[in-house]
């Protein structure tokens, strides 16, 4: 009924057809469907077609127009794409948000043992707030470190090497080097930078604020600024009236901190800042923080992430330009890529103490 | 005969679309008249709307329009036409709009089976005394409205507009086999639909 059969399929189904009325039939009550929908089934169009088209042509100009000169570079983009695209965005600012977060996080988790109190230096209209340490965390910015004294540099000779996350397991004594699977390993090393300590004269001394005494010092390690476990190791020290080494130590002056910076004139843009830096970068390493002192704004702690295999000649330039108050380390965990270097810019008064 | 008419419909068609690629918008008009009551019947048997058909009947030639400089001859125009006419209409029933739209329709006409049928409206036929001929194309549409979208297609195209196999493949883009059993199968189904009016 299509004329789509050839002359031979055509014939054989003719035959057939005048065989059967079945079948006739239904072809048939077929053809004269399909002539009545080509009879009847065509519609006409509305009388006003042709005008709502010429409208609708003009708006469609119009638009086109207005297209071409507002989006001249309009591409369309698959949804899929910018799925796709937007996921890696936010995988690739999640990954580069985390990171500056742990380097941060990190040095707070640095266990601090008995013979490495820190004292931490606060101002003196917030040390009278003695707020616990999850209610005023104080920020990595604004902590300073004392200096250590000389009782503090040889027990820190002990600990090289000291691991963020060995805080459970602490390094039996005697043992120098700490091997463990740490991704990134750490240590601080103190320097006196070369001809500074002859401008210590010019320093505020004598501010006469003595450090906290003993009890003192407990309140302020409840501050918030230790951990909980290492207050009541103290606490229990002094009920049961053992001294140790880090209380026969003699009060460090809270004034020494500003002065000490101020001795040590450096400044960002100082020239030792700046040698220091290039040491740094000398041995392809980088320079990750900076913290500065809290009053004088000057800096104090320098972290940088130095190549393992460069370490040796890091501090080889270290000692060329200050120096070296704590013993240099030796080779870290073979395999280890970088390691994490504090450098405490300390005075010779400072140390002497 | 058909296929003399097929060839002059054509060849007037190109000498059209020359006219208006070099300027002539005339030409556009004399087009559009040519074939705005296929492209509408198609719209409607499609959509099952007038007013649905009507706007996408002239959204079919707005996009006709638009990109009629482009247009290569590599087939008929009148296949061409057929095919943006038949992507509009798939658009709009994929559209949410027009579902949301088909929810909302009036159920106060239904069919012996009692589903909802689109009333529709005969431009073609007013009356003229030919009632026993309304009644009959009344019940066709509605038989047609009753078939899947897929069947509706390809009955409009084969049997309504008179299209060959190859020009259907062309275009809805189906292989042959599959244009020959949706034809037999629509045929089949319409049949049945309308065995109580014939």
């Amino acid at each position: 009924m299509d004329d789509a059969l050839d002359e031979g399929t055509r014939r054989s189904l003719q035959e057939h057809l005048d065989a059967c009325p079945s079948c006739r039939s239904e072809l048939a009550a077929l053809q004269s469907l399909a002539q009545d929908l080509r009879t009847h089934g065509m519609l006409k169009a509305p009388d006003d077609f042709l005008e709502k088209l010429h409208a609708r042509t003009r708006e469609s100009r119009l638009k086109e127009l207005l297209r071409l000169l507002f989006y001249p570079l309009h591409v369309k983009i698959p949804v899929e794409v910018i799925g796709i695209a937007s996921v890696a965005v936010v995988i690739f600012s999640l990954f580069h948000a985390v990171e500056p977060q742990v380097r941060m996080t990190a040095p707070q988790g640095v266990p601090s043992g008995a013979d490495s109190v820190r004292e931490q230096v606060v101002p003196e209209e917030s040390r009278s707030e003695l707020v616990p340490r999850e209610a005023a965390p104080m920020t990595e910015k604004a902590t300073v470190q004392a200096p250590p004294t000389q009782s503090e540099t040889q027990s820190k000779s002990k600990q090289d090497v000291r691991l963020y996350n060995k805080k459970e397991e602490p390094a039996p004594a005697g043992v120098d080097r700490a091997v463990v699977s740490a991704p990134l390993q750490s240590m601080d090393v103190y320097i006196v930078m070369k001809g500074v300590n002859k401008l210590q004269a010019k320093g505020p001394a004598g501010a006469g604020v003595q450090a906290p005494a003993p009890s003192e010092a407990g309140d302020a390690l409840r501050s918030g600024h230790a951990p909980a476990a290492e207050v009541a190791a103290e606490a229990e020290d002094r009920v049961l009236g053992r001294q140790d080494e880090e209380s026969a130590r003699p009060p460090v002056s809270r004034a020494d901190v500003p002065m000490k910076a101020q001795a040590l004139t450096v400044s960002p843009e100082s020239p030792v800042l700046s040698s220091l830096k290039d040491v740094v970068a000398s041995v392809r390493g980088t320079l990750v923080d900076v913290v500065y002192d809290g009053q004088s704004r000057e800096p104090r702690i320098l972290t940088a992430r130095i190549p393992c295999d460069a370490l040796d000649a890091f501090f080889q330039r270290i000692g060329g330009i200050a120096e070296l108050r704590t013993p240099v380390p030796s080779a870290l965990q073979p395999g280890g890529r970088e390691c994490l270097v504090r450098i405490h810019l300390a005075s010779e008064e400072t140390l002497q103490k | 005969m058909h296929k003399e008419q097929t060839l002059s419909s054509q060849q007037e068609d190109e000498r059209l679309i020359r006219a208006f690629t070099a300027g002539d918008t005339a030409a556009f008009d004399a087009l559009v008249i040519r074939y705005k009551d296929m492209v509408y019947t198609m719209c409607y048997y499609l959509l099952g709307d007038a007013d649905e058909a009507a706007d996408h009947a002239q959204e079919t030639f707005v996009k006709v329009y638009r990109s009629l400089n482009a247009f290569r001859f590599e087939s008929s125009f009148s296949t061409w036409l057929y095919t943006i006419a038949l992507n509009t209409c798939r658009n709009r029933l994929k559209s949410l709009s027009y579902r949301l739209r088909r929810k909302t329709v009036s159920l106060d006409d239904t069919d012996e089976t009692g589903r909802a049928v689109m009333e529709i409206a005969d431009e073609s036929c007013q009356p003229n005394g030919e009632l026993e001929k309304k009644e009959l194309m009344k019940h066709v549409r509605q038989a047609i409205a009753g078939l899947s979208v897929d069947h509706r297609t390809v009955i409009v195209l084969c049997d309504v507009k008179g299209l060959s196999y190859e020009e259907i493949c062309r275009i809805t883009g189906l292989d042959m086999g599959t244009v020959k059993s949706r034809i037999s199968r629509a045929r089949n189904e319409l049949r049945a639909r309308l065995r109580g009016y014939r």
